[in-house]
């Protein structure tokens, strides 16, 4: 039975991350979804991995973390578009 | 003719589509060449017989209305009045419900089940990670309202066309049989799900009531137009006496022409498996029809049945309900086709809707059965919620159970047959 929702849920899961982007959008919130793969190394942390998603603190950070990426991304191009 | 290995050829094809192990498409081709293989050795039929045994015109319509479905989807309009339609009621769960239920079926009557339930299913789970509801009642209870809804239009499922062409109804006459028993329901099931679910309808309204909707009301009044225009010529068929795939096809036509989207991005977001598998399927059934392999299954019926068209109706009913249950409901309807076709009725309007009734409403009753409760669950624990698939099955079997029931009631009322 888990396989089987696996497998189904895989085979519409680009047409549900679009409809998701889509509906944020149209509320007026755009979203990306990401896909991240337990980083090599880390294996035997699988189920803290997991649990990230669910994670209000780690979710806050990974905003902040946004947050500055987006910052650092619009000077960078503020000063590529102004070199002076 | 002995019929036992087109028998096993057939049941090969439905073990492989049952179990995924290859794309449904590929089974039936796979179990088409075989059968045709069979027939041509036997020299019971020719290859280009088996060729003519594909169904062009239901093709032509499922392709049609996949166009204008993918097309308006596309332009956003059951996003924009779904999405305008639930923040009205976000503070009132019970209506919530009612509403997300009513939404879901409502567009799965136009467009597909999943294209439907993707749109549900991902404005309650956006709504749910604003923190305004917990989603999971309600994407379970939309999940089985998108089931229900399309059972009753020509175009609201693949089966429907499939059975609607075969019975030779047009638009109008389908909706006319058949749509009045949806209606009813949708009320049905809603005071199921409510009864099951009334102590776990939560939902605060959150942060999500503060958002503007931001699309294009253009490319919105254009998917209403495309959908209107859809609608009007597939009525306009029945009345003018042309094939429902024509106004299927020339609605198609003008709606890649009118949208202005990139025509080979639509072509390649249509559903191929399920052409594929239409028109593989409809051959191995050619070739079941030529050696009468399916006149045992008809000659049961019609024993049981012992010439009452009522009981006829009842267990074609509940026969393509119970299989339903376990297999998808395309190749259940698809096989019934010839059973009913060879039931000696001169009147098989009771006997089509029957057959319309048990493919499309045995599917939530098991979730190894229902693609679109899989998807949801499948949905739901991809954004962190957790829900047991068996769970599902304590709603699902007696929804189906009610459904089943209440048809049976409403076709001896319809068609007189008390």
């Amino acid at each position: 039975m888990e396989e089987l929702i696996e497998k189904r849920f895989k085979s519409v899961e680009g047409k549900y991350q679009l409809e998701r982007e889509l509906v944020s959008e149209a509320l007026g919130k755009p979203c990306i979804i990401l896909h991240v793969q337990l980083p090599e190394g880390c294996e035997e942390y699988r189920e803290l991995f997991e649990e990230l998603p669910h994670d209000e603190e780690f979710m806050a950070e990974l905003q902040e973390f946004i947050r500055e990426a987006l910052r650092r991304r619009a000077g960078k191009l503020e000063r590529r578009e102004n070199p002076s | 003719m002995d019929p036992t290995k087109y028998l096993l050829g057939y049941l090969l094809v439905v073990l492989l589509a049952v179990s995924e192990a290859f794309p449904m498409s590929l089974s039936a081709m796979v179990g088409a060449a075989l059968l045709v293989a069979f027939g041509v050795s036997d020299g019971v039929l020719s290859f280009s017989e088996a060729l003519s045994f594909i169904d062009l015109e239901l093709l032509a319509l499922l392709v049609g209305v996949m166009i204008v479905v993918e097309v308006v989807d596309r332009c956003g309009t059951f996003r924009y009045l779904a999405l305008k339609v639930v923040r009205r009621v976000l503070k009132r769960p019970v209506l919530l419900l009612v509403v997300a239920g009513l939404m879901s079926a409502l567009t799965s009557l136009l467009l597909s089940d999943e294209a439907a339930l993707l749109l549900i299913v991902a404005i309650l789970l956006s709504l749910g990670k604003a923190g305004a509801l917990d989603p999971v009642p309600f994407a379970v209870s939309s999940a089985i309202m998108v089931n229900l809804g399309g059972t009753g239009t020509l175009v609201g499922s693949v089966p429907n066309m499939a059975i609607g062409i075969r019975a030779g109804f047009s638009f109008a006459e389908f909706a006319s049989y058949l749509l009045p028993c949806e209606f009813a329901l949708y009320g049905v099931t809603l005071a199921l799900l409510y009864l099951y679910y009334r102590g776990k309808l939560q939902s605060s309204g959150g942060e999500a009531e503060l958002e503007e909707i931001e699309v294009s009301r253009v490319d919105v009044a254009k998917g209403a137009f495309l959908l209107s225009l859809m609608l009007a010529l597939l009525i306009a068929a029945g009345i003018a006496d042309f094939p429902a795939s024509a106004a299927a096809l020339a609605s198609a036509v003008v709606a890649l022409a009118l949208a202005g989207f990139d025509t080979l991005e639509v072509f390649q977001r249509l559903d191929w498996d399920t052409v594929f598998f239409t028109a593989a399927f409809t051959v191995i059934i050619g070739v079941l029809e030529r050696v009468e392999a399916l006149k045992g299954l008809a000659l049961w019926l019609q024993g049981a049945a012992g010439g009452s068209l009522a009981l006829a109706s009842l267990l074609v009913l509940l026969v393509s309900g119970a299989a339903s249950l376990l297999l998808p409901n395309l190749i259940v309807a698809l096989s019934f086709i010839p059973v009913v076709e060879t039931l000696p009725f001169a009147d098989k309007r009771a006997l089509w809707s029957a057959l319309v009734l048990g493919a499309n409403l045995g599917g939530v009753g098991l979730p190894v059965s229902s693609f679109v409760i899989v998807m949801t669950i499948g949905a739901l624990r991809r954004e962190g919620y957790e829900i047991d698939p068996w769970a599902v099955t304590r709603v699902g079997i007696p929804v189906t159970a009610a459904w089943l029931g209440f048809s049976a009631i409403y076709l001896l009322t319809r068609f007189g047959l008390l």
